[in-house]
């Protein structure tokens, strides 16, 4: 799966999460720029990344997590390893 | 029914969809019910869980939750009993986890006793308490004496649990008996737990809140009353018509055939249980009966109350069935392996339960019980267990109606006697029952909780009445309830609700009771009965119960209907039943 079609995966996985149609996210997407991402929201999100591209991640590879940008490369590396 | 909620479930699809089923809860604001919890660690996906499952139920659930903590130190703090409704005190493995090693005498008696303490206390302020025990050690990664960690914890829970059974209000949900069966690798994620705070896999998170909301919804009379069930392969393999009694499997000769005799032995459990059975089945019922006289065919022709065999639609049946026991969608689970016809009765009575048995016989009895739709605290009511006699008895009652022309004089014939006595210890449980499963003879859909109204009932500007009824053939038991308060300043009463059995409908019953209610307050110098009406999608039954009465309607605001009554000079007599007291 290339780069741009985890990016789309994951924007359809935001806005399922946040509740909200509209969200559209870019690489600088944090925690800081959506309101609701907290650490139940993260929960959410990163449970939900597993269901759908069906891998697992790791506590430390979660902590690493500081934006989007960061989480495409994650699951780029994962996904195409 | 939202079927996709029922078991088995789809832990991927719950993940990506919880919101979508969060956001689509639409309640009427009345109603709510509020649980307090008593830690847990981080609980927000479990409340989300309860609350959707709750919804299945039509039941609105809602959370104050606690601190961040020890469930036996969270629990040890002044609780203000009047913000809720229930109280849910999550003990559990992570709990002990800081003491994991020096789980010592004095530490299980420290928490043990404060949690019995809160019980009591609870229980004096009228609060149910639903208390969970404390799942076994998820590895050795804790400690290297995994043995004499489970020890120490099966200790606690056997405590905690007999313990329970001297509280009428506590309610043990069995998070230890969840994580046994799903598996302690499958219920326990140490990621989660340090990652976000939550010891609990999706999959054990799902299962606790479906085990919750199922008391919830059983407290609150929402259990399920009637399986109807289809026959070849649902309740035998083969098609009896076709293979004859031979050839179908049913019995130790096959493996299919043990499973549908296992299958057929839960059935006939639950039908003790006072669930009541029923068949809907695309046949001729000539080519059907001879099944019967099969040496494994538990279940006999007596053990279903209604018997529908022809090749009509089945929802067509089914809601021939309802009306014969005058039984609501919501009351009721569908069990058949044809996809199809599951598909069909979705489709066009979408609030019955039909949960996904696939054509594995083996697989029905997990599927139909880890939906926990008849779960009930022990204490069935006596009523409970009559309650197939009666429905029995009913239909006798129907053909006996027949041969009459004139209903009053049919009506005069059945001997009908009302006994109508203030509620009592002995009618306590079987009233609560009644007004929070009554749908459809329900002025208000106030829903009681027992301790509290045990506490109305002593109060003196209160009343309660029941009302039971037997006829030339047979005991309903107590059929009906009303209460309400007296206020002796004005000289009125007002009926807060009144509630009576679908059982004895058309059998004016309601007008006898309000004779009764009538004379008894016109004895006390009271002059005026208020009474307010809300119309719900299931009491149509009694949209006109008041006019009929003779009340007058004072002022409407929707939804709500203020009717009132002035009790004349003249005493009301019955001419239709006998009322007793």
């Amino acid at each position: 799966m290339k780069a741009d079609k985890i990016k789309k995966e994951l924007n359809l996985i935001f806005r399922d999460v946040f509740d909200d149609k509209k969200l559209n996210i870019n690489n600088k997407t944090n925690a800081k720029s959506i309101k609701r991402w907290d650490s139940f929201m993260q929960m959410n999100l990163i449970l939900s990344i597993e269901s759908k591209f069906k891998l697992s991640l790791s506590s430390r590879e979660i902590e690493k997590l500081k934006n989007v940008g960061d989480m495409i490369s994650l699951l780029d590396n994962k996904l195409n390893a | 029914m939202k079927n996709e909620l029922l078991y088995p479930w789809d832990i991927n699809k719950f993940i990506l969809n919880k919101n979508k089923y969060l956001n689509k809860i639409k309640f009427k604001k009345n109603n709510i019910i509020t649980i307090k919890t008593f830690g847990g660690y981080t609980n927000n996906d479990l409340f989300d869980w309860v609350k959707i499952f709750s919804s299945n139920y039509n039941l609105k659930v809602n959370f104050i939750n606690s601190e961040w903590g020890r469930s036996h130190e969270l629990v040890n703090q002044k609780i203000n009993y009047n913000k809720f409704d229930i109280m849910l005190i999550m003990s559990n493995f992570f709990d002990l986890e800081k003491d994991i090693n020096k789980i010592s005498k004095s530490l299980i008696k420290n928490i043990i006793s404060n949690i019995f303490i809160k019980w009591e206390e609870a229980n004096n302020n009228s609060k149910i308490v639903f208390q969970t025990l404390i799942e076994n050690s998820p590895s050795n990664y804790y400690d290297l004496h995994i043995e004499s960690i489970n020890e120490k914890i099966n200790y606690i829970n056997s405590h905690i649990a007999l313990k329970a059974k001297k509280f009428s209000n506590v309610k043990i949900i069995p998070t230890n008996n969840i994580s046994n069966q799903i598996g302690l690798n499958n219920y326990f994620d140490i990621r989660n737990w340090h990652s976000f705070g939550q010891y609990k896999t999706y999959a054990g998170l799902i299962n606790v809140a479906h085990s919750i909301s199922s008391s919830v919804s059983s407290i609150y009379g929402r259990s399920k009353k009637l399986i109807i069930l289809d026959l070849d392969n649902t309740l035998w393999g083969g098609v009896f018509a076709d293979d004859g009694i031979g050839e179908i499997s049913l019995g130790p000769d096959t493996n299919d055939g043990r499973a549908y005799y296992e299958f057929q032995k839960y059935i006939l459990k639950l039908k003790k249980q006072g669930i009541l059975l029923s068949i809907c089945s695309k046949n001729n019922y000539d080519n059907i009966r001879g099944v019967f006289s099969h040496p494994y065919m538990l279940l006999k022709e007596k053990d279903f109350i209604s018997v529908i065999i022809n090749w009509e639609d089945k929802y067509v049946n089914i809601k021939k069935i309802f009306k014969e026991l005058n039984l609501t969608e919501e009351s009721c689970i569908f069990i058949d392996d044809n996809k199809i016809e599951r598909e069909e009765v979705k489709q066009y009575l979408p609030n019955v339960a039909v949960p996904e048995i696939n054509d594995d016989p083996s697989k029905f009895i997990e599927i139909i019980h880890n939906n926990k739709f008849f779960t009930t605290f022990s204490e069935n009511t006596n009523e409970d267990k009559i309650r197939n006699k009666s429905y029995n008895q009913n239909i006798n009652r129907n053909n006996y109606k027949k041969k009459f022309e004139n209903k009053d004089i049919f009506l005069k014939s059945l001997n009908t006697k009302i006994n109508i006595k203030k509620l009592d210890n002995f009618s306590l449980d079987r009233s609560v029952q009644l007004i929070n499963k009554t749908n459809q003879f329900n002025l208000n859909s106030t829903m009681v909780e027992k301790n509290q109204f045990l506490k109305f009932a002593k109060q003196n500007n209160s009343f309660i009445f029941t009302a039971d009824v037997k006829d030339k053939f047979g005991e309903y038991g107590i059929i009906s309830i009303i209460y309400g308060n007296i206020n002796n300043s004005d000289k009125s009463i007002i009926i807060l609700n009144w509630v009576m059995s679908c059982r004895i409908f058309n059998r004016k019953i309601e007008n006898s009771i309000f004779i009764y209610i009538n004379n008894y307050f016109k004895a006390k110098g009271i002059k005026k009965i208020k009474s307010t009406f809300i119309q719900t999608k299931h009491n149509n039954y009694i949209i006109n119960l008041h006019s009929t009465l003779k009340f007058n309607k004072i002022n409407t605001k929707h939804p709500r209907e203020f009717w009132e009554y002035n009790i004349g000079s003249k005493k009301l007599e019955d001419n239709i039943n006998k009322l007793t007291v």
